[in-house]
């Protein structure tokens, strides 16, 4: 048999379409093995005079995926019992889902979670899959919700005196060394930061052709799991999912090189770009433009903005955004012939439509 | 200065990405009171010229391209020799017209520069 357990609420754009990434379940498998290392705990306090759990205590107890409903998206999960009838045992399941609820909920309230740090470090793996902008909301005991987000994750983990701690991230940079017979390599960030990761079979001549294009300027994107300490330094590579070359221009890559300059990059003059309006650009890029189109280069402008350049036949075409108000100047000029055409745009009303740039 | 007279011109990393040059590199930014400095190259070598530009340190420069006095004729844009802040110095002078013109004339002289490809780059130095 079974009963209902948890109804967590998934909020992000990821989970707007009302169905689960396959990716975020990794996450509710480190909460099962959580749910029961503390319900072990509230067994041990409730026995104190047993040094030990039952034999077979969570023996024919098991989380299981049961349904996905909508709102963005809430995967019901039940505990499934391998008996006709609940185990007694499942009660202490109940303690310690509140428990790990109301340490959430202190993390986000700025307070000290109650449960001890062994178990705080559950949430290394409890909770990684969330990006920037998602939460999994928990409902407490009082009504209230408890909302587990990056940051609050982050919260849980530094109270649990963990040296360091793992993240799901996509960094890119060049591959300048490559260790075949250690089976590993290293990834150049921009700020010049390396970190090791293991070369698998899988990515090897990939890895390889970016190792052999380094001096070329070849950039790759790397999805995998870093390990981070409690001064917010990357560590190395824990583990590599994926390894995809990007082009060489990559919009959002050449933004984030962008984001790098300062004020003065110029010869001494020339304001630097506003980091939220390049991200704001980005993200407006992802969305917006055609993937048929040819991509731009893209160039910072003295005044603080990014000017986008193409060049189609004998038509020198650009794009002058100025940041963050997203006002843009499009002109293009025949080459041969000296036509031009001019358009004054507003790409912020253009973010907010669906339609792609063309 | 004859028509041939190739004025070099620096070239910040920034203005390149992926090998090309954006004609932001050959228009004024409008802190330069609508002049655009080079060097004359009858004058003085791309390589001293690079040199000399990056010795100071406030100043990066990828490397050099050139225009010729005939293309900045060709676009009505007069060439002055002013001598500062160093003998070889000159300016191309765009006072006479608004942005957008402007816009238009530095792409025609950034396609006239790319014809001529790099005259030095860093790498080399």
């Amino acid at each position: 048999m079974n009963q209902e357990f948890l109804r967590p609420r998934l909020v992000g754009r990821r989970f707007d379409e009302h169905s689960l990434p396959l990716d975020i379940l990794k996450d509710f498998a480190a909460l099962e093995e959580m749910l029961v290392e503390v319900a072990k705990r509230q067994y041990r306090l409730a026995n104190p005079e047993r040094k030990r759990v039952l034999k077979g205590f969570t023996k024919g107890l098991e989380l299981h995926l049961t349904a996905v409903e909508n709102g963005s998206a809430i995967p019901v999960i039940a505990l499934v019992f391998s008996t006709l009838f609940p185990s007694a045992d499942a009660e202490y399941f109940d303690q310690a889902k509140d428990q790990i609820v109301e340490a959430i909920a202190a993390a986000e309230h700025g307070q000290t979670p109650d449960l001890p740090p062994e178990l705080l470090r559950y949430f290394d793996r409890f909770g990684r899959g969330l990006r920037e902008g998602e939460a999994m909301e928990f409902v407490r005991r009082t009504g209230q919700t408890a909302s587990l987000t990056p940051a609050t994750r982050e919260r849980l983990l530094r109270a649990s005196h963990a040296e360091q701690w793992t993240e799901e991230v996509t960094l890119k940079g060049r591959i300048p060394e490559v260790d075949q017979a250690d089976h590993s390599f290293e990834l150049e960030l921009r700020d010049g930061t390396k970190l090791k990761a293991r070369l698998l079979e899988a990515h090897r001549k990939t890895v390889l052709d970016a190792h052999y294009n380094y001096r070329d300027g070849m950039v790759v994107a790397i999805k995998g799991v870093i390990e981070r300490d409690r001064a917010d330094r990357l560590k190395s590579f824990e583990s590599v999912e994926h390894i995809t070359p990007l082009d060489p221009l990559d919009i959002e890559a050449r933004l984030e090189e962008l984001a790098q300059l300062g004020d003065g990059w110029l010869d001494g003059k020339g304001r630097a770009p506003e980091h939220a309006a390049l991200l704001r650009l980005a993200q407006a890029f992802d969305e917006h433009y055609a993937p048929d189109l040819q991509l731009p280069h893209l160039y910072p402008t003295a005044e603080g903005g990014v000017q986008a350049e193409w060049r189609l036949g004998e038509w020198e075409v650009s794009l002058e955004i100025a940041l963050p108000a997203m006002a843009a100047q499009y002109q293009a000029l025949h080459l041969k012939t000296g036509e031009s055409r001019e358009l004054d745009l507003t790409l912020a009303g253009a973010m907010t439509s669906r339609a792609g740039w063309r | 200065m004859t028509s041939g007279t190739l004025l070099l011109r620096q070239i910040h990393p920034g203005f390149v990405q992926d090998g090309r040059v954006t004609f932001q590199a050959f228009r004024p930014t409008p802190k330069d009171e609508f002049c655009l400095s080079v060097d004359n190259g009858d004058r003085l070598a791309a390589e001293a010229a690079w040199r000399r530009f990056t010795a100071d340190p406030v100043c990066a420069s990828a490397g050099v391209q050139a225009v010729s006095q005939s293309d900045c004729a060709a676009q009505a844009l007069p060439v002055i020799e002013d001598g500062r802040p160093h003998p070889e110095h000159c300016s191309i002078d765009f006072s006479d017209f608004d942005k957008k013109t402007i816009e238009k004339k530095a792409k025609l002289l950034r396609a006239a520069a790319a014809t001529r490809g790099w005259l030095f780059t860093e790498a080399a130095a």
